[in-house]
């Protein structure tokens, strides 16, 4: 140790460093300068320099090393921060100072050299003298010891070129603890021993022997802040955070470092950038340098990651054969956990691709689901357990064989999330929790289980998990007629949009659906057919194929190309394999509206009865409900019946939340009332109430078509009634629907 | 090249610039002649020695507007040129193919020219494919550590086309050169002599050629035979027997004469420069070569040729600083040069990391089979990790590289006197004393040898041997006082302790004291009790041996009262 007064270096801090990208790098697998500084510090910690008082911040630094997600920067700033208040065991200096002294007694590559030959006689055992130490001893298996150690063997497998250029690097790294500014020859100055001036003096000699001073890197922290990243990645399915991006930028991107993790970090950079291109470049890359390192382990791992590019991109059969093959590489390596993992997925996945699977299908994919629900148990993999328990929970729905199995299931999951204290599937069991109650007619808790998951895991959710849940909760809003709080919701989902590709695809398409459906019920045929093109520039998958289909029905409809859309209607259910329940149902209802418009009320009721049956036996309570309602409303049911039938649907509807849903009972009961007026005898305040109430609920839900069947129908109540209300009534419907043919 | 050696007038008749102006119109034709025969060291020896010239004075050049030389040609020449104008294509394709280092190619390209100076691209392209593959062999040869090695498979095809040109009567002095190479490397040194002899003779500013004889030199004897054959006041001759010298170890004044009389010519030669220091390092003057080579490195600062000479200094001096500064600066020029390794080699021998140390003398033997100091450095570091065995290896194949590396004989006496093999040891210090005769550190260690051998006699004839020309070295005399002892011959051993009180200079050294003790137990015998008290005195004012000079002091005491009694 050099003595404090031998040098009066002053500490100077803090001087900005000059960053200068086009550095050159210097990669170690350990060892850098600000390790190098900490070796130091223990230096003056074994001499009893440090207090025993004040340890714990400077142990606090080292033991960072040791914490995979503890990644500080590496400047002597820090440490000055740290250890400049701390005094030392002599009077007047404090642990800065002294460590700023020692810093500045290295001048050359031996100094250094000397440094890491002697830190092995802070270990026990390796201190081999007979007298008794003059500092303290750590214990070999000491984290210390551990941390020297390692510093002290990186060191000893430089090359001299290697060791030189951590010189170098060091010289870098504490030029800013000094007040000084210099550049170039003068920077090289300062750092050589007097000795040497003779030779120092010669400009092209200091220039080849400190010209080009790199900057230090550990492979082992960069390959840390990689994993750091892919970790976040993986969490979240989205690209960086643009603030942490640019941090690890220099790291990571400019650097040619050929980490494995790295190509698997660029993999997922570029997927979630949308960049399938490059993603399945760096993913291959990722494969080959695992294969050449022979980490056959991750083999399967990378295609998985192959497989669900592959089903991103819409590659579904290359999807399915990369999951077979994992599948198979996971069985002979042995590795269950991947195994069931891929298992889970490819139920998922042909899930998704056959909403409604055959019977030899199904019981293929029962197989596959009782085979995960086995093995998860036996493996311990809760989060493979609940993941089967979701996808069950799944299964059943889409059967709508048991309610009973969907909740038990779902509430197994829940007991495993709590048990595990990991929620890694937490929003996918929040989403079918909201989507059974809203399924089953109960929106209010459909709204509250979408509130509280927004509430309590915005910052710990996937990206796409919680954009989801932020477009669900729109269509609720666009539901219930809240248009300023749909915008609102649009807003902030559009800041989540920018996190990845998938996000922003997702967020473009479902807002231009909500605004498309506006659009075609608002009769803006316009803006509709723009919306339906608009929708050709975003990714799709089966079920938005699915919903532009159904919307360019809608707008045929609503333009009266009647027998279009019927061809259209027909031909999509031919083929119902591929169709959800939901589906067919809204198909089958558009079949209803075209039939209520061409006034074939017979073969609606007949869509409308197996509408209802169907609904009812999947629980579909809304779909349910809206048949119900709606067979009211054509008139071919007995009055009372009709009557009786509606008092015994509106509390459900109310539960239900559901503007036009709420609009069209008002609307039946209120046709009712009219149609049998005299039998009925209601009070004319009754009636235009109920009218009244079904205008303002299609006003609300933008329903243009509807409120003016509702307002004909109520200037026809009126001119029945010969109430004088009727011509304010009649100028009130040809202003705002720039009509005055009422009869029509 | 049509100066001849015995045209050039010797240092006083060069002072006026005529004959300045010859020696830098001979070095430009060498250039020429060499650059046309892709001799590359030749041509950056001579440039640097033209460089090293001062700038000639304009107003004594003599103008003419007519060109001469072209058109006085004997009829051979007239005839060589004849042909080098009609060979002029396909010469000119060879030697890009040469440049490209294609030699097969370049040679298979000449096959049919008839020019000496194609004959001679041709056949040193030819040498030079043999020599890269030998090497090719070699390097997997020093991997598995055998010591064979393999030779140029050309070189049968290239001495049949060169004797018979030679028995034509073609004394191309580049193919006498040529010739030169192929004998000395078939170890037939005298043969290669002479060829080089005429060689030079015929063009003294071709550096290589006296490269090459230096390498066939063996001996002072030799060497001074040689130069007794050559013109003794030429320029060239002085230059090749400063380097000679400095190549036997063999450095005296005579070589530092002529050295200073060649940098009256070069006075800012760089390789003057070079060889003064080498010469310098070679007498052990270590702070003066320190200086010298400091010197050139700032001069140069990318000059790599004898820094490892220059680390070696810093080695000896024990300037880590300096050898690290060295190391960082030739590492960043051209890690890939044996210089370079062998620079870092001994900074890590210094830095006491003898395996590091081995790893890079090893890569610079990887470079260069044939770099001799990066054996015998090799030989000291595994001597350093006790590896004997290993360290015998390395000496011995420095050896036979070049035999006239005295450290590497002296290596290896010394490592088999490790090995308490005193006979083995006695022949490689017997061998390293004819290379360095009037090195004290080579006779001392064939002394030691003989005493351990229990051979006085010639143990004092080494001893006597190591302090003729040398400074006196106390601990020298105290072993002859002994080895006289054992002898019986008491007077001769007193004189030689006597002799080592003289040598003492300020402090008292364990040698002066043995050698008082001893005086003090001889003078006491022979009753001389007032000089043994005086040696005793001496003892007893010092630190060592106290006890002992005690209880001779009380000897001496009780023999002087009884002899009062």
């Amino acid at each position: 140790m050099q003595s404090p007064a031998m040098s009066m270096v002053t500490p100077i801090f803090p001087i900005p460093l000059k960053t200068n990208s086009s550095k050159k790098n210097f990669y170690t697998t350990f060892l850098t300068p600000h390790k190098l500084t900490l070796c130091l510090l223990i230096e003056l910690y074994a001499h009893r320099i440090i207090q025993p008082q004040h340890c714990v911040p400077f142990l606090d630094l080292v033991l960072g090393y040791f914490n995979p997600n503890d990644s500080q920067p590496q400047t002597l700033t820090r440490i000055h921060d740290i250890t400049s208040h701390l005094p030392s065991s002599i009077e007047e200096y404090s642990v800065y100072s002294l460590l700023h002294e020692r810093l500045w007694s290295l001048h050359s590559f031996e100094d250094i050299h000397e440094i890491f030959i002697s830190l092995g006689n802070y270990i026990e055992g390796v201190y081999d003298s007979e007298e008794e130490a003059p500092h303290m001893l750590f214990s070999s298996s000491s984290l210390l010891s551990i941390f020297l150690r390692k510093c002290v063997v990186e060191y000893e497998q430089f090359s001299f070129e290697q060791g030189v250029q951590f010189f170098k690097s060091f010289l870098q790294y504490r030029a800013p603890s000094m007040d000084f500014q210099h550049e170039g020859i003068e920077f090289c100055k300062i750092n050589v021993r007097h000795e040497l001036m003779n030779l120092a003096s010669n400009k092209t000699l200091l220039q080849l022997a400190f010209g080009s001073i790199p900057v230090s890197r550990s492979s082992r922290d960069i390959e840390q802040l990689t994993q750091v990243q892919i970790e976040h990645m993986q969490k979240f399915g989205c690209a960086l955070p643009l603030e942490m991006k640019e941090k690890l930028h220099d790291l990571l991107e400019v650097e040619e470092n050929n980490l494995n993790t790295s190509y698997y970090c660029k993999f997922l950079n570029s997927w979630f950038s949308g960049d399938y291109q490059q993603s399945v470049e760096n993913l291959c890359r990722y494969f080959d340098h695992i294969m050449h390192s022979d980490e056959k382990v991750s083999y399967q791992y990378a295609l998985l990651n192959l497989a669900m590019l592959q089903a991103d991109f819409g590659c579904n059969e290359e999807a399915l054969h990369a999951i077979e093959d994992t599948i198979n590489t996971a069985r002979e390596s042995g590795d269950t956990a991947c195994l069931n993992f891929a298992l889970a997925w490819m139920f998922e996945f042909k899930r998704s691709q056959y909403s409604n699977p055959s019977p030899e299908k199904n019981e293929n994919d029962d197989q596959i689901l009782e085979h995960l629900a086995r093995n998860s148990q036996k493996a311990q993999l809760p989060i493979l357990q609940t993941t089967v328990h979701l996808l069950q929970v799944q299964k059943f729905l889409d059967d709508g064989s048991s309610l009973i199995g969907v909740f038990s299931n779902l509430t197994k999951a829940f007991a495993l999330f709590c048990a595990n204290e990991s929620f890694d599937g937490f929003p996918r069991y929040m989403d079918l929790l909201q989507s059974i109650w809203y399924r089953l007619g109960c929106s209010i808790l459909s709204m509250t289980y979408i509130s509280i998951y927004q509430k309590n895991h915005v910052h710990d959710s996937p990206a796409l998990d919680l954009l989801q849940s932020l477009i669900t909760k729109a269509w609720r809003y666009a539901e219930l007629g809240r248009w300023l709080d749909v915008a609102t919701i649009l807003s902030t989902a559009e800041v989540q949009s920018q996190r990845s590709f998938q996000c922003a695809h997702l967020y473009g398409r479902e807002k231009t659906f909500i605004y498309l459906s506006k659009a075609i019920d608002e009769k803006n045929h316009m803006d509709a057919t723009l919306y339906l093109k608009n929708l050709n520039g975003f990714r799709h998958d089966k079920m938005s194929t699915f919903r532009t289909q159904l919307y360019a029905l809608r707008l045929d409809i609503s333009l009266g190309n009647l027998s279009q859309a019927i061809e259209g209607i027909d031909k999509l259910l031919e083929e119902p394999e591929k169709l959800a329940i939901e589906w067919v149902l809204q198909l089958m209802f558009l079949k209803v509206d075209i039939y209520m418009r061409t006034e074939m009320s017979n073969r609606a009721v007949f869509e409308l009865l197996e509408i209802i049956q169907m609904a009812s036996s999947n629980y579909l309570r809304l779909y349910l409900l809206r048949g119900l309602c709606t067979l009211c409303l054509i008139g071919e049911l007995d009055c009372f019946t009709a009557i009786d039938l509606l008092d015994s649907l509106i509390p459900d509807i109310i539960a239900a939340d559901n503007k036009p849903l709420l609009a069209l009972a008002f609307h039946a009961f209120a046709s009712l009332q009219i149609k049998h007026l005299d039998l009925l005898q209601p009070s004319r305040m009754f009636v235009i109430q109920l009218l009244d109430s079904a205008i303002d609920g299609y006003r609300a839900c933008y329903m243009v078509e509807m409120q003016k069947t509702v307002v004909r129908l109520k200037i026809q109540y009126l001119r029945q009634i010969n109430d004088p209300a009727l011509q304010p009534n009649i100028e009130q419907y040809c202003s705002r629907f720039y009509s005055d043919n009422l009869l029509n | 090249m049509t100066v001849s050696l015995n045209t050039m007038m010797g240092v006083d008749g060069l002072e006026d610039q005529e004959q300045l102006r010859e020696i830098r119109n001979c070095l430009l034709k060498c250039i020429s002649e060499c650059s046309e025969r892709g001799l590359v060291y030749a041509v950056r020896w001579a440039a640097e020695m033209l460089n090293g010239m001062n700038p000639i004075e304009m107003e004594h050049i003599p103008f003419s507007s007519t060109p001469t030389g072209e058109f006085d040609l004997d009829p051979d020449m007239a005839n060589e040129k004849l042909l080098e104008v009609e060979e002029k294509n396909i010469y000119l394709l060879a030697k890009s193919y040469f440049d490209c280092k294609e030699f097969e190619r370049a040679a298979y390209t000449l096959q049919n020219c008839k020019s000496s100076k194609s004959i001679f691209l041709r056949l040193y392209s030819k040498y030079l494919a043999g020599e890269k593959k030998s090497e090719e062999e070699n390097e997997t040869l020093l991997n598995t550590n055998l010591t064979l090695s393999s030779t140029n498979r050309e070189f049968y095809y290239i001495s049949e086309v060169l004797e018979s040109l030679h028995y034509q009567g073609n004394k191309d002095p580049y193919l006498l050169y040529l010739s030169g190479v192929v004998y000395r490397k078939r170890k037939q040194d005298s043969k290669a002599i002479d060829f080089l002899k005429s060689c030079v003779l015929k063009a003294p500013f071709f550096w290589s050629a006296w490269l090459e004889l230096s390498l066939s030199i063996d001996s002072l004897e030799t060497l001074t035979t040689v130069v007794s054959q050559l013109p003794s006041t030429h320029i060239m001759t002085k230059i090749f027997y400063v380097y000679a010298s400095h190549e036997l170890h063999q450095v005296n004044s005579s070589a530092y004469e002529k050295l200073a009389e060649a940098e009256i010519i070069f006075p800012n030669s760089r390789y003057l420069k070079t060889q003064r220091a080498l010469l310098t390092y070679d007498s052990r003057d270590f702070d003066e070569a320190e200086s010298l080579f400091e010197n050139i490195l700032t001069n140069d600062p990318y000059r790599l040729d004898d820094m490892d000479t220059y680390s070696n200094v810093l080695f000896v001096l024990e300037n880590k600083s300096k050898l690290g500064f060295l190391a960082q600066v030739a590492s960043s020029i051209d890690k890939f040069r044996p210089e370079t390794c062998s620079i870092i080699g001994n900074y890590y021998s210094l830095l006491s990391e003898h395996e590091k140390a081995v790893t890079y003398f090893k890569r610079a033997l990887q470079l260069n089979r044939n770099y001799l100091s990066a054996w015998t450095l090799m030989g000291h570091e595994y001597v350093e990790l006790k590896n004997t065995h290993a360290a015998i290896e390395s000496y011995r194949l420095a050896v036979d590289v070049n035999r006239k590396d005295y450290r590497a004989w002296y290596g290896l006496g010394q490592t088999y006197e490790v090995l308490d093999m005193h006979f083995y040891a006695l022949y490689y210090f017997q061998r390293a004393t004819a290379l360095r005769p009037y090195d004290q550190r080579m006779w001392q260690a064939l002394g030691n040898c003989y005493e351990k051998i229990d051979r006085p006699q010639e143990a004092i004839k080494s001893y006597k041997r190591a302090l003729l020309g040398s400074q006196t070295n106390s601990s020298i005399l105290v072993r002859l006082g002994n080895l006289y002892e054992e002898l019986q011959d008491l007077n001769s051993a007193a004189s030689m302790y006597k002799q080592c009180i003289k040598t003492e200079e300020t402090e008292i050294s364990p040698e002066t004291i043995k050698a008082r003790i001893w005086l003090a137990r001889w003078e006491l015998g022979k009753k001389n009790y007032r000089e043994a008290e005086l040696y005793l005195s001496e003892v007893l004012n010092g630190d060592l041996e106290l006890e002992e000079a005690k209880a001779l002091l009380r000897e001496l005491r009780s023999r002087m009262e009884h002899s009062y009694d």
